[in-house]
């Protein structure tokens, strides 16, 4: 039976840790999500534009 | 069978993937196979390993990295976010481009360690090339640290690979 080293262990305890530290950080990099709402009255002003 | 751009974006992933596999499962094999059974091995039996083994193992490594990143960023060209990927997704409001885009960058990071560190570290350990008896170690010890590093990143790499398709 092969038994995994200590310096793997923590490798890969490492390698999660920086997993959840992308997920956490990804939202605040990508920004607000635009809604379909903001979307559609964009388009309503855009079409109406004038009237 | 039309061969349209939606199926040949498809076989450029599926090149992307399966020389990636070769990739990272010869990067596992090195780290959580070859590595930590190296010191149970009687002195007698390493050439076997070191000498064929390895050399052959590192072979099929380094060029399935060098073609993972081709297709890959192939496949992002031609699914037309490789801009967005690459710079994170910033400002995008979509975390799919940030999430892909940190395991491109960090696929693209692992890829310069194999072939700009961890290769030419490798022929010295494993005397492919003429080198002071003492550099040996060193450069085994770097190469190993380099595989290691890889291997942490690998897990935070498929993260982002996966994510992407199941947003």
């Amino acid at each position: 039976m092969s038994k995994i080293t200590d310096s793997l262990r923590m490798t890969v305890i490492a390698g999660i840790v920086l997993t959840v530290v992308m997920v956490l950080v990804a939202p605040m990099i990508a920004g607000e999500p635009e809604s379909l709402g903001d979307k559609a009255r964009e388009q309503i002003n855009e079409l109406t534009r004038g009237e | 069978m039309d061969l349209d751009i939606g199926s040949y974006a498809f076989y450029i992933r599926w090149f992307h993937v399966l020389s990636g596999v070769m990739w990272i499962g010869l990067l596992w094999y090195f780290n959580f196979v070859q590595v930590p059974a190296m010191p149970g091995i009687p002195d007698e039996q390493k050439p076997a390993v070191g000498k064929h083994i390895a050399p052959k193992a590192l072979f099929w490594f380094r060029w399935g990295a060098a073609f993972t990143i081709l297709f890959g960023l192939w496949l992002a060209a031609l699914n037309g976010y490789l801009h967005e990927v690459l710079t994170l997704g910033v400002g995008t409001g979509q975390i799919r481009y940030t999430l892909l885009g940190f395991g491109m960058w960090f696929g693209i990071i692992m890829a310069f360690n194999v072939w700009f560190i961890i290769w030419p570290k490798q022929k010295i350990a494993l005397g492919l090339v003429d080198a002071d008896a003492a550099e040996k170690p060193k450069a085994a010890a770097t190469a190993k640290m380099f595989s290691r590093i890889n291997t942490l990143l690998s897990i935070p790499m498929f993260f982002g690979m996966v994510s992407f398709q199941n947003y």
